[in-house]
């Protein structure tokens, strides 16, 4: 299962630990690549399919929303899993996720 | 992407082996009525870093018997409970728990899930009798002091910024379990900062880019909360502050992080994304030293298969330097000096690093001897026996490969010595002894070999029950035989003379075994024994099995290594000197002893060989403690050689320790002495 984007949506998917992450990156670059072109200001991100993720996974997404943001481009992060916010809370990611992109939960 | 799990966590067994091996020694050597508090500490500590290994690498099952443990061990230390030999002996057994558990996920090895959940209980039953410590039942009487309200210890917070390494995402460390154990030593936030890249283009996701600032209330010490991080962080990584009492807590969830842009850079250039092994390996804080190691006492972890492959390569460039100083015969040493002297300069330099990366395998012998301690606690425990463990010359060092192989011959017989060797108390008492008997371990280098000792005060060996035992068996035996040679009958398989087959020992199965291993080690077993007064058993190995300095020997066209520390001299014969016994055997007279003379080119046979002594040289070499004469053509020359093994390549050869490549790359025979000997006497 890997990763689908559209021009105004992405749905995240799979394994978003240290041994899945490598896995991401070319459709994120992509991605990246695609949404620079576009006149899309806003993105919404959704994470309900995101099976594990670790810390270097959240940091994978969080680097990919800054680079994102310094394209023009605001993400929302919605459909996060229970065991997401969880790990997001217990790293003390709360402020580089929740207070900034999660405006749809 | 697929990560070898198993280097990351080679370090935590590594090291959690080493806490338990230290718990252990402590609650052996502790006093349950006047226990020391810094070994209390200690044993916490131990317990505690074992603790936050397996949360940090996911052993669960660990975390649960240690944090078990680790409760009941604060309670001691804080003298909320007394200690008693019965919980330390609960506390040992705790020790092979975690231990049979650490196993299981390094080996893959059973786990007896029964004893677990039995060592869960008597902790538990220890921690729910709630045992009033002395100190405390001396305070009982009420007085106006008793009154006064207690006094609380004020919580201090501490600020704490963790900048790890690039590599901690591929090492599968995990920081939630160290966040949720810091969080139970008191009130504890965390927030993470994310270094962002300008660019997506090039991002690496195995790289941790992310650091973390945390404050912490607590009555804990700075030690206390740096163990937590033990496996995890390095000391320069991990900065901690004690805040004033005015000063709020940095971390919240209502403000930005104020992490500093460039942790630790700004003092000591150190940046974040720094691999460990860049560092130099005696820095204070190297990965998983522990706070207060000295710099001198710093050392890196390596495996085993590098350092046989170092050796291996050692081995090559012995072999290639013997090949070049061969070819240098060959060069005019006046033409070509400054060759010469380059070699020279090589053979010495080779010397000096190949001693080098032989040492790297040398341990000291306290690797085995440390766990006898233990076994004799135990065991002396089960048989109602006092005793009581000396260890002599632990720092000995003795090739690695040796070590691990010496361990099972060593406990059968301080089993042996235990159950067959000490008395029992009242035993003792009645021939005049203490109550209590001693069995000593001792090590030490002699020469090219060390001595390894096991000796005791109990019994002694009964010659007469052995010579009746032995001609039971069958075996030839006669009262004419000397105290050596009676000893050497308990080495046949089977031979036992133990009234009763316990399972400590008494079923024949461990000295044929003993000897079988010491010999297949190059070793030699040799026994002393008084009847009333003790027994000692001496077992000698060679100092490496790697590489040994022989002197090489031509007989007929093969070339022969005879080990260095087997020959005694060598000599030409003097016709008068010889003496013809029948047809085959000759003694040759040197000093006023008449020893054998074997003819290595009889027992290998060479065609070619010189015949007569007069005309050949007799190399005196010691086999077993005996002196023999060896017939050979000519002395070659002096050698380090590198030992290969003929059974990994060939198959054994009977009077041989193994082969070696010559400089010529011919292969020669390197001769056991002792297997020659049996060998000769054999045909």
């Amino acid at each position: 299962m890997s990763t689908q984007t559209t021009e105004s949506e992405h749905q995240l998917s799979g394994d978003w630990t240290i041994t899945g992450v490598v896995t991401q990156i070319d459709v994120l670059a992509d991605s990246l690549e695609t949404l620079s072109s576009s006149q899309t200001s806003r993105l919404q991100v959704d994470c309900g399919r995101i099976h594990n993720i670790d810390m270097s996974g959240l940091q994978l997404l969080h680097v990919w929303i800054e680079c994102a943001k310094m394209r023009g481009i605001r993400a929302q992060l919605i459909n996060l899993p229970e065991r997401m916010q969880q790990t997001i809370q217990r790293l003390g990611l709360n402020q580089s996720f929740t207070d900034n992109y999660l405006d749809v939960v | 992407m697929n990560v070898d799990l198993s280097q990351f966590y080679a370090v935590f067994f590594d090291e959690s082996a080493e806490h338990l091996a230290e718990m252990e020694r402590i609650f052996l050597a502790i006093d349950p009525a006047n226990p020391d508090d810094e070994e209390l500490n200690a044993v916490f500590r131990a317990a505690h870093s074992i603790k936050g290994g397996a949360g940090t690498f996911g052993f669960p099952d660990m975390t649960v018997v240690t944090h078990t443990l680790e409760t009941l061990l604060d309670r001691v230390r804080h003298h909320e409970i007394a200690l008693t030999r019965e919980m330390v002996d609960v506390f040992l057994r705790a020790g092979d728990a975690i231990a049979m558990q650490l196993a299981g996920h390094r080996d893959g090895s059973n786990v007896d899930q029964q004893l677990i959940d039995t060592v869960c209980e008597q902790l538990s039953a220890i921690a729910g009798n709630g045992v009033s410590s002395p100190s405390q039942s001396v305070q009982e009487p009420v007085s106006a002091v008793s009154e006064q309200p207690a006094v609380t210890v004020s919580p201090v917070t501490y600020r704490m910024i963790f900048t790890p390494p690039a590599d901690l995402y591929t090492r599968m460390v995990r920081m939630e379990p160290i966040f949720e154990e810091l969080s139970t030593m008191g009130d504890f936030t965390v927030v993470a900062r994310i270094d962002q890249p300008q660019e997506f283009q090039g991002y690496d996701p195995n790289r941790c880019l992310m650091a973390w600032e945390m404050t912490l209330s607590t009555d804990r010490s700075m030690d206390e909360i740096r163990e937590v991080f033990m496996f995890v962080a390095d000391e320069e990584e991990l900065f901690i502050e004690k805040l004033s009492p005015t000063i709020q807590p940095a971390a919240a969830t209502t403000s930005q992080p104020t992490l500093p842009d460039q942790p630790a850079a700004a003092d000591d250039g150190v940046v974040m994304g720094r691999r460990m092994y860049d560092k130099h390996e005696a820095a204070p804080g190297a990965f998983g030293r522990r706070s207060g190691e000295s710099v001198e006492a710093s050392s890196i972890r390596v495996g085993v298969a590098k350092v046989d492959q170092l050796i291996n390569q050692m081995g090559e460039l012995v072999i290639t330097q013997a090949m070049l100083a061969q070819a240098a015969k060959m060069i005019d040493p006046v033409q070509f000096e400054h060759l010469h002297r380059g070699l020279e300069l090589l053979e010495r330099n080779t010397r000096d690093l190949q001693e080098s990366v032989m040492s790297i395998r040398m341990l000291p012998i306290n690797f085995i001897f440390s766990r006898f301690p233990r076994l004799v606690h135990d065991l002396a425990d089960k048989l109602g026996k006092k005793v009581e463990l000396k260890l002599v010359g632990e720092t000995t060092e003795l090739d690695k490969g040796l070590i691990e192989k010496l361990a099972d011959p060593l406990t059968h017989l301080v089993r042996n010595s235990l159950d067959h060797g000490i008395e029992l108390p009242d035993a003792r008492v009645a021939v005049g002894k203490s109550p209590g008997g001693t069995i000593t371990l001792k090590a030490a280098q002699q020469g090219g070999r060390v001595m390894v000792e096991v000796a005791d005060d109990g019994a002694g060996l009964n010659r007469d029950r052995i010579l009746a035992k032995a001609a039971q068996n069958g075996l030839q035996v006669s009262d004419s035989m000397s105290d050596e040679e009676v000893w050497q009958l308990i080495f046949a398989p089977g031979f036992s003379t133990a009234d009763q087959v316990t399972d400590i020992s008494g079923r024949g199965v461990g000295m044929d075994v003993v000897m079988r291993n010491v010999n297949a080690m190059g070793g030699r077993v040799t026994i002393f024994s008084n009847q009333g007064a003790g027994s000692r058993v001496i077992i000698s190995l060679p100092l490496t099995l790697a590489i040994l300095d022989g002197l090489s020997v031509r007989v007929g066209n093969e070339t022969f290594i005879v080990p260095l520390n087997s020959i005694i001299e060598s000599l030409q014969p003097c016709r008068e000197d010889l003496n013809q016994i029948g047809n085959r055997n000759t003694t040759i007279h040197v000093r006023g002893n008449y020893l054998p003379l074997m003819h290595l080119g009889t027992i290998f046979s060479i065609s070619g060989a010189v015949q007569r002594p007069e005309e050949a040289v007799v190399m005196l070499v010691e086999a077993e403690g005996e002196q023999v004469a060896l017939q050979v053509d000519e002395l070659l020359g002096q050698h380090q050689v590198v030992i290969k093994s003929l059974e990994t390549n060939y198959r054994k050869v009977d009077g041989t320790a193994g082969a070696t490549i010559l400089g010529d790359g011919r292969v020669a025979l390197i001769l056991d002495t002792v297997d020659m000997v049996r060998l000769w006497r054999s045909q």
